[in-house]
C-alpha cells in the first residue's frame, strides 16, 4: 500500500471509530455519484485514444462532524472497459481532510479549498457535480484544491472583526486528473479588517510554481482590497430606495520568468499586475413600480497566469446553450477590459437586461459582446427573449449574432412545458480564409413537479471547426439529437439518463469554462445523498 | 491496474456504503431524530461563515434552531433557479411569521459577484441571500446542481430535497413546511 493509501485508510477509521464511539453525536452526511455510459466519441478517429466509450466513474464523499472535529474524504473510481489504456483506471481517495474548529480558531489538514480577495492572488476551488474528461485523460471530479495545512483566527467585538489565516499546500492545477502527482508547492497568509459593512484585505502567496508557463520559478505575489457597502449610510440619510457598493482589488507577482512569446506586450517577462475594480447601483423606483440596477466592473491583467488563482472574467455567464457555448475565455497574460450589465423590472412581471462587455488582447486582438434579454413573467409562466451580437479575436470568430426564445408554462397537476430556440450565425478564420457558419439549438421538455422531466434536445452545426471531414475536407452539417431524462427517486436520489448524440466543445458551470467531449451513445448518471 | 481489479477494489466501498445507509438511516428518520450516537443527514453548518449582500459576515448556522430551515442554492445565470425565485418569496412571505427561516445562497461566485445585490433588489426578493463565494456551502452539503433546495428541520436534519424545479415544485416544499410548522419535531 502506497503512504497516500495508508492514509487515506487511516483517516476513514478515525472517522468510522469517532462515528461509532460510546454516546455521543456524530453528524454524517454523505453523496454517491454513479455515471455509466455506452457509446463512443464520435470525433475521435483513433487518434487521440480509444473512441469506445464504455466505462463506468463514481465519486463518493463523506462528511462527519464530531464536536469540534470535522473530519470528510472522497473516493473516485473510474474503470473503462478498454483495456489499452491501463494507466486510465484508478480507484483513489481524491480528497481526505480533518478540520478542529473552536470558537474563534480553525485548523485543516488535508485537502481544502481557499480563496484569498475576489481571487486573483489564490483561489482554489472545487465545481461539485462537474465531470470532467478529455481526450488523452479519465473522467474525473472537477477539484483544484490544495493538500496541507491551513489556520484560521478570527476576533471580533462591537466595533468590528479581525481575521488571518496562514495556509500551505500543494495544488492540484485545473485539467489536472488525480492521476497526475501533484507538483509545486503554495504558501500564504491574508488578514482582513472589517467594520459594519466595509472590508479591507492584504494577502501574500509564494508559489513554487510547475505550471507550463513557469516551470520551476518562485513566485511572490501580493495584493489587497477595499469593499464598501454604503446602504447603511444611506439608510440613516433617508434614501432607502437607493443601494450603491464598491469593491476595489490590486495585486503584483514578481518571478515569473514567463517565455517572452507569451509574455504580456505590457510588462516584462518577470512581473504581472492584476487590477479589478466594481461598482453596483440600485434605485427601487426609478419609475412608479420599476426598479433599475447596474454594475460596472474594470479588470486589467497582465502576466497573471498563476496556476492557483481564478480573477473575475467580466464576460456574462449565460443562461443559454448556444452562448453558454461560445463564451470568451479570460486570458490572464493579457487581457484589459470592461463590463456594464442593466437591469429594469416592472411588478417582478416585466424585465430587461442589457449587458456590454469589451476586452483587449495581446496582438490587437478584441472582444466585444452586447446582449439584451426581455422577459415577462405571470402566474409561473415565463417568455424570455434574448439576442447578442459579439466578436472574438482570441478565437477568430467576428459578427456572432444570435437570436433566441425561452418558454416555460404550467398545465395542470404539477405538469409543465418548456420550449428553447436558439440561432446563431458567425464568421471564423483570418483575412483571406473566412468561413461563414449556423448553428441552431432547440429543445422541448416536459416537466412534473416532484418527480422529474424528459427533453429532447437537437443542435446542428456547420462549422468549420466541427464539421470539416478530415479525409475530404468537405464541410457538412452536423446534427446531434437526443433525448435526456431526469427523474427523482424519493428523498435522497437523481437519474439523469441521456440517449443520442452530444456535441463536444466549451461548458461553463457556475463562472468556469472548461472542454467536454462529444459522446454518440447512451448514459445514466445516479445522484444520492444522505 | 486492469479493470477487473478496480471494480474488485471498489466494491467494499460499495458495500460500506449501502450497509451506513440501510443501518443508519432508521436511527434517525425524517421525523424521529435521534438522541444521540449516530445521525445521518444531519448537516453541520459550523464555521460557515458567509457575507450577506450588506458585506456583513453571516455565520450560517446561526438560523439552524428558530424553526424550518429551507436552503435555495441558485445562481443568476440558472434559469430553472430564477424561475423558482419568485415563488420562493411568496413562501417567505406567508410562512416567516411563522417561524420559517429562507436562505438563498449564490453560487455566482467571483464571476457575477457585482450582478447579483442589484438582480435581487430589482426582483424583490425579500429573503436573506448570502454569498456562497468560493463553494463552501456547496461543497459542504453536497450539492451536486442548481437549483437544489433543501429543508432542514430546527436540529439541521434534512427533510426533503427539491432536485432542479419544475412548477409546483414549491407547493410540494410548501407542504412539507407546514408539517413541520404544525406537527413536526418541537421547534
Amino acid at each position: 500500500m502506497t503512504r497516500r493509501g495508508k492514509a487515506g485508510r487511516a483517516v476513514l477509521l478515525a472517522a468510522a471509530a469517532l462515528c461509532t464511539a460510546g454516546q455521543a453525536s456524530a453528524q454524517i452526511s454523505f453523496a454517491n455519484l454513479a455515471e455509466l455510459r455506452v457509446g463512443e466519441d464520435p470525433d475521435a478517429g483513433g487518434l487521440d485514444g480509444p473512441a469506445n466509450r464504455f466505462s463506468r466513474y463514481e465519486q463518493f464523499d463523506f462528511d462527519s462532524t464530531h464536536g469540534p472535529l470535522h473530519l470528510g474524504f472522497r473516493f473516485e473510481s473510474y474503470v473503462p472497459s478498454d483495456r489499452s489504456t491501463p494507466e486510465f483506471n484508478y480507484d483513489r481517495f481524491t480528497r481526505r481532510f480533518a478540520t478542529w474548529r473552536g470558537r474563534n480558531y480553525a485548523v485543516t489538514a488535508g485537502n481544502y479549498e481557499a480563496t484569498f480577495g475576489r481571487g486573483l492572488v489564490l483561489r482554489t476551488f472545487a465545481l461539485p457535480g462537474v465531470i470532467r474528461e478529455e481526450r488523452g485523460t479519465p473522467q474525473f471530479g472537477d477539484s483544484r484544491d490544495l493538500d496541507g495545512v491551513r489556520a484560521e483566527v478570527r476576533a471580533e467585538n462591537h466595533h468590528g472583526a479581525l481575521e488571518f489565516s496562514v495556509l500551505q499546500g500543494r495544488p492540484r492545477y485545473s485539467d489536472e486528473t488525480p492521476t497526475v502527482p501533484r507538483s509545486g508547492s503554495v504558501e500564504g497568509a491574508a488578514g482582513v479588517a472589517s467594520r459594519g459593512p466595509a472590508r479591507a484585505g492584504a494577502h501574500y502567496v509564494r508559489i513554487d510554481s510547475q505550471t507550463a508557463a513557469s516551470p520551476g520559478n518562485t513566485i511572490e505575489t501580493g495584493g489587497g482590497f477595499v469593499q464598501i457597502g454604503f446602504d447603511p449610510w444611506l439608510q440613516r440619510a433617508g434614501w432607502n430606495w437607493l443601494s450603491l457598493d464598491t469593491y476595489a482589488e490590486a495585486g503584483r507577482a514578481v518571478g515569473l520568468g514567463l517565455p517572452a512569446a507569451i509574455s504580456s506586450e505590457k510588462l516584462d517577462r518577470n512581473h504581472g499586475r492584476a487590477v479589478y475594480v466594481s461598482q453596483t447601483l440600485t434605485v427601487d423606483e426609478v419609475l412608479p413600480e420599476v426598479s433599475w440596477g447596474a454594475s460596472y466592473e474594470f479588470k486589467d491583467y497582465q502576466n497573471f497566469q498563476l496556476g492557483v488563482n481564478e480573477p473575475p472574467m467580466l464576460v456574462r455567464e449565460h443562461s443559454f446553450s448556444l452562448l453558454n457555448r461560445t463564451t470568451h475565455v479570460v486570458q490572464l497574460l493579457q487581457e484589459r477590459g470592461h463590463q456594464v450589465e442593466s437591469r429594469l423590472d416592472w411588478r417582478q412581471t416585466l424585465d430587461a437586461t442589457v449587458n456590454w462587455s469589451q476586452a483587449d488582447n495581446r496582438d490587437g486582438l478584441e472582444f466585444r459582446e452586447t446582449y439584451g434579454e426581455l422577459g415577462v413573467h405571470w402566474q409561473a409562466r415565463s417568455m424570455v427573449l434574448f439576442a447578442a451580437t459579439a466578436d472574438d479575436g482570441i478565437e477568430s470568430v467576428r459578427n456572432r449574432n444570435t437570436l433566441g426564445a425561452y418558454v416555460q408554462v404550467p398545465l395542470a397537476d404539477g405538469h409543465s412545458a418548456e420550449l428553447e430556440l436558439g440561432r446563431q450565425r458567425a464568421e471564423r478564420g483570418v483575412p483571406g480564409t473566412v468561413s461563414n457558419f449556423e448553428d441552431r439549438s432547440f429543445s422541448v421538455t416536459y416537466g412534473l413537479a416532484g418527480r422529474g422531466a424528459l427533453a429532447y434536445v437537437r443542435q446542428t452545426t456547420d462549422d468549420p471547426d466541427e464539421a470539416t471531414d478530415p479525409v475530404t475536407g468537405q464541410v457538412s452539417r452536423r446534427e446531434y439529437d437526443s433525448v435526456n431524462a431526469s427523474l427523482t427517486l424519493g428523498a435522497h436520489h437523481e437519474l439523469a439518463m441521456f440517449w443520442g448524440r452530444r456535441r463536444g466543445g466549451l461548458a461553463c458551470t457556475a463562472g468556469t469554462c472548461y472542454k467536454v467531449r462529444p459522446f454518440d451513445g447512451v448514459s445514466a448518471r445516479l445522484t444520492s445523498r444522505f | 491496474m486492469n479493470s477487473r481489479r478496480a471494480g474488485s477494489r471498489l466494491a467494499p466501498w460499495l458495500l460500506g456504503a449501502v450497509l451506513i445507509s440501510t443501518a443508519a438511516v432508521p436511527r434517525g428518520s425524517a421525523e424521529t431524530p435521534a438522541a444521540g450516537g449516530l445521525e445521518v443527514g444531519k448537516v453541520s453548518l459550523a464555521g460557515l461563515r458567509l457575507q450577506d449582500l450588506d458585506g456583513k459576515t453571516v455565520e450560517l448556522d446561526s438560523y439552524l434552531g428558530k424553526g424550518p430551515v429551507v436552503l435555495d442554492f441558485w445562481a443568476t445565470w440558472c434559469k430553472p433557479c430564477l424561475a423558482a425565485l419568485p415563488e420562493l418569496n411568496v413562501l417567505y412571505a406567508d410562512l416567516e411569521p411563522r417561524g420559517l427561516q429562507l436562505v438563498g445562497l449564490n453560487e455566482d461566485g467571483a464571476r457575477n459577484a457585482a450582478k447579483v445585490k442589484p438582480f435581487v433588489r430589482t426582483k424583490g426578493i425579500r429573503f436573506p441571500v448570502l454569498m456562497d463565494m468560493n463553494r463552501d456551502a456547496q461543497t459542504r452539503l453536497n450539492v451536486q446542481a442548481l437549483p437544489t433546495t433543501l429543508l432542514l428541520d430546527s436540529t439541521g436534519r434534512v427533510v426533503h430535497t427539491s432536485f432542479g424545479y419544475r412548477p409546483g415544485e414549491i407547493d410540494q416544499l410548501r407542504a412539507r413546511i407546514e408539517a413541520l410548522l404544525d406537527g413536526g419535531p418541537k421547534e
